[in-house]
This record gives C-alpha cells, structure tokens and sequence, in this order.
C-alpha cells in the first residue's frame, strides 16, 4: 500500500479537501497523522510467519491449532425452564436445611423444659456453702496501752480456708 | 430486690477468687522450694507456645538461681565466700544482686543485712552450753555492713573485711522473681512465683486474685488479694504489683525449750525476738516486698506496722502469735 493511497483516504474520512485541490508540495511537507483506526488494529502477521509456524509444527511434536475454518453454530436450546428448574432446586435445599437447623433446638426446649431460661435459677438455688461468702474485715477496738498499733486494725485471725487460688504468697521453703 | 443482690453478691466472691480461666502456668522445684510461671497469654499466643516460654524461663531462673545460691560449694556465692582476698571480682548477676542488698539495707533502716551469714549459721546450730541464742551476741558489730561494690561493665569488684560472708537468701527470691517478670511483659498478664515472692504484672482491666497462705494449715489461705492495676490519676494505670511473705514459723529451729528462727536482728545478731509470726506485704515490686516483709517480722506487730505505714505500702498483713491478724488500712482496698 502506497502512502499516497493511505494520505487520500485520510483526506476524504476527515472532510478534508479532495487531494486535487492540494499542491504537490503540501503532501510531501505536511505528513499526516497515523488514523487513529491504524493504531488500534492488531498487528498483522508478518509474511514469511504463515510458513515459520508450519515449519514449527513439522519439527515438533506439539500440536498447533491449524488455521481457521468456518465454524456452524448449533442451535442451543432455551435455558429458560432449565434456570427455572435450579432455582426452584435452591430454594428447596435452603428450607430443608433451615427446617434441621431450627428444628432440634425447638425440640430440646419442649424435651427438657426451660434449659436455657433456667440457668440463673440454678445459679440461685446453688447453697451457699461458708468458703464461699463475702469475707467481712471485723474492727477490734483495743484500749490505750495494748499491743495493738496505732492506726492499725486488729481482729482475730480468721479461720483458715481452703485455698482457691493458684498463686499463693508464702514463707520459702514451706 | 436487696434481698436478691446480697444473694449475687455473695456468689459474685468464688468466682472473683477462681483464676483468669486462660491462665498457662509452670511450676519447677527449685531454690529449696517451688518456683511457678504464670501467664495470661496475649493475643495470638498459644497455650502451648506460652508453656514452652515459661518452661525456659524456669530453665533460667534456676541458671540464675545456681550463681546464687550457698548451698552449692561451687556457685559463684560460695566461692565470693570462701575467698580469702578482701577484693574480689563477681559476675554481673552477683553484682546486681549484691546492689540490690545495698539499697535493701537502706529501704529498711539498715533491718535486712546481707552480711550476717555467720549469724545466722550459727541460729541454726543447735544451743550448747547453756549459751542463749537469743541474748545479744558480744561480737555484733557493723562490720556486716562494712563492704562496698565497685561496679564495672562486666559485674564488679567487692571490696569487705576479712572473713565476711554474705547471706543472700533474705533478698535474693523476690529480686529473681522481678527479673523474670521483665522477660515476660508482652503477655497480658504474668506472675513469677519465687517460693512465695511473687511479682505481679497486670493488663488494665484485668483482676487477678492471689492467696496469702496461711502458717496454721497447710493448703488453707489466711486471706484472698484481689489485684488490679492501680490508678496514678491523669488516666495512668500501674499493674506493676510485687507480694512476698515472711515469717518464723518455717525455718525455725529449736532445743530444750529455746527455739531460733532464721530471721536475725542486726542490733542483737540474734534471731529476732517478735510476736509476728507472718508478715505479708504487697508493694510495687517483689524484692521490696520481701525486705518490707522481713522488716516487719524483725520489728515486731507494733513497730512493724509503724514502719510498713511509713514506707506506705499496698497492703500488709502481719498475723501474730496471740493469733491476730493486723491489717494495714490500705488492705482492705484488696481484700476478696
């Protein structure tokens, strides 16, 4: 293709003036534009690829896809009632399993009464056994002149408890 | 309803008491006792990779432990001791402890004195000749405070009178305990039990509550801490917290109705006379804890708890052998 060829069509597609009306020196000194559909073709296939590819395929084993050829559409068949059919499908499979997922714990309540609500009353019915109370820090009042310090608080030593903590501070060596 | 709440109250305390339920713990016979890591694991951290952590801090506290000790003829303790040179060189880990023993006489006016192994082998002799172990003894002197620590880049040279041996057993557990506890402050929450003297790191927000044995029962707990991180106003939280325990009716020796304990007065280079049987202090640190508690034991429940008022402790127990329980007013704030 010649460039004079590529200049008149461009010419003629952007509503320019026919090339006749230009002088001989305004082609040659004002090159036009690449089109812009030029641009974005792909690149064709160089002349001597056509022959490179075949003779990679007679040297190697691999296959390559042989040229086009014209391809016959199928008729496809509507997928109308097919979707239909899966929809209804889902929504069938998301009921069963909410039915299993609800169903058991409905169960269990009218098995077993109130589990869940009786918690807190367990919790109160629970005897409070004497390890377990509140610890109450009981004041002594000593007179003047007893060993007691000033300021200080002194009760009778409480009963020992069993212990319910696992670090404990102590004596070495105990 | 104020029926029901004293109800909830009272069932609020066991589970108050029970331990933080992901709590990792460890414990090792060591230093002639029991020496536990416990640990509230800070997020992404197993149980089993914060066991595995623990375990090797046991592994380094006993290194440490070894250094220290003077039961071993070949720690570096029994050889500072039994070396006859007035200036000798010590390891960093001695060094530091040794420090530790400076400022500790001086936190307790001169109560807690690492210089009194003597004295304090010879409490647990038995008595011969009718020699009273508790009268004062002729030969006490402040000879005990006579040596000084010339600190180098690698430990330090100790400088003393001849045939001084130092006595490290009073100072040395709570100052292991706070120098674990620096090897595990990415966790939420630990604590380093050194055969009773325990330091305590607390997460904002997190209570944790420790027992306070009690000497009349074994297994049986004299009262319930409940700790959480202290408020120092403008918002700032300390959960630093050291508890430690003393007393005289462990290591406590006795023969023909005279009985020595292993708690000396540095005024009488005897074993202390003191109707405090145990003194449980809580502070900020462990080793301070430990010679805040073996001061008031020493002194007694009276000046004992003067003193413990003065260094204003967290809270202290002293339990005394007409079996009252004195407690410094602060306590209550904790008590379960």
């Amino acid at each position: 293709m010649s460039r004079a060829g590529t200049t008149k069509m461009a010419d003629i597609r952007a509503g320019g003036r026919p090339r006749e009306a230009m002088g001989p020196s305004e082609a040659v000194t004002r090159p036009l534009p690449p089109r812009p559909s030029t641009r974005s073709l792909p690149a064709r296939p160089a002349p001597g690829r056509e022959s490179a590819a075949v003779d990679a395929v007679e040297a190697s084993p691999v296959r390559i896809p042989a040229g086009r050829q014209p391809v016959t559409r199928k008729p496809r068949p509507d997928p109308g009632p097919l979707r239909i059919a899966l929809g209804l499908t889902g929504m069938a499979t998301a009921s069963a399993l909410l039915s299993a997922f609800l169903g058991p714990a409905a169960g269990a309540d009218a098995g077993r009464g109130a589990a869940v609500g009786t918690t807190d009353a367990v919790v109160i019915d629970t005897p409070v056994s004497p390890d377990t109370v509140k610890h109450v820090t009981r004041t002594v009042q000593l007179g003047p002149g007893e060993t007691a310090p000033p300021k200080a608080i002194v009760q009778q030593a409480p009963a020992p408890r069993p212990r319910v903590v696992t670090v404990t501070t102590r004596q070495s060596g105990k | 309803m104020a029926t029901l709440a004293f109800e909830l109250g009272d069932l609020e305390a066991p589970w108050a008491d029970r331990d933080p339920r992901d709590l990792v713990s460890r414990t090792e016979a060591l230093m002639g006792g029991h020496v536990g890591i416990h640990v509230i694991p800070a997020a992404g951290w197993s149980p089993g990779a914060a066991g595995t952590a623990a375990d090797m801090l046991l592994r380094r506290i006993g290194a440490w432990a070894a250094r220290l000790t003077r039961f071993d003829p070949a720690s570096e303790l029994s050889r500072l001791n039994g070396d006859s040179r007035r200036d000798v060189p010590v390891g960093p880990t001695l060094a530091e402890l040794l420090d530790w023993g400076r400022q500790a006489e001086g936190l307790t006016d001169g109560m807690v004195d690492i210089g009194l192994l003597d004295a304090r082998l010879a409490a647990e002799e038995t008595p011969r000749g009718g020699t009273d172990p508790l009268r004062p003894s002729t030969d006490t002197s402040p000879a005990s405070r006579a040596w000084s620590l010339d600190r180098r880049p690698r430990g330090a040279a100790v400088h003393r009178p001849a045939g001084l041996r130092f006595d490290l057993d009073g100072i040395g557990k709570g100052w292991l305990a706070d120098r674990a506890l620096a090897r595990l402050d990415r966790h939420r929450a630990a604590a380093v039990d050194a055969d009773g003297d325990v330091a305590i790191r607390l997460e904002a927000g997190l209570r944790w509550s420790f027992g306070v044995a009690d000497p009349r029962l074994d297994g049986h707990d004299l009262a319930i801490l409940r700790l959480e991180a202290r408020e120092l106003g403008q918002g700032r939280l300390d959960g630093r917290f050291g508890l430690a325990t003393s007393g005289t009716s462990v290591h406590r020796w006795g023969r023909d109705g005279i009985v020595t304990h292993h708690l000396i007065d540095p005024r009488t280079g005897r074993s202390a006379r003191t109707d405090v049987v145990q003194a449980t202090v809580l502070t900020r640190t462990a080793r301070a804890a430990e010679a805040l508690a073996k001061t008031a034991v020493i002194l007694g429940s009276m000046a004992g708890h003067a003193f413990l008022e003065r260094a204003g402790v967290d809270a202290a127990l002293l339990l005394t052998d007409r079996d009252e329980l004195v407690i410094h007013s602060p306590t209550k704030r904790w008590l379960g």
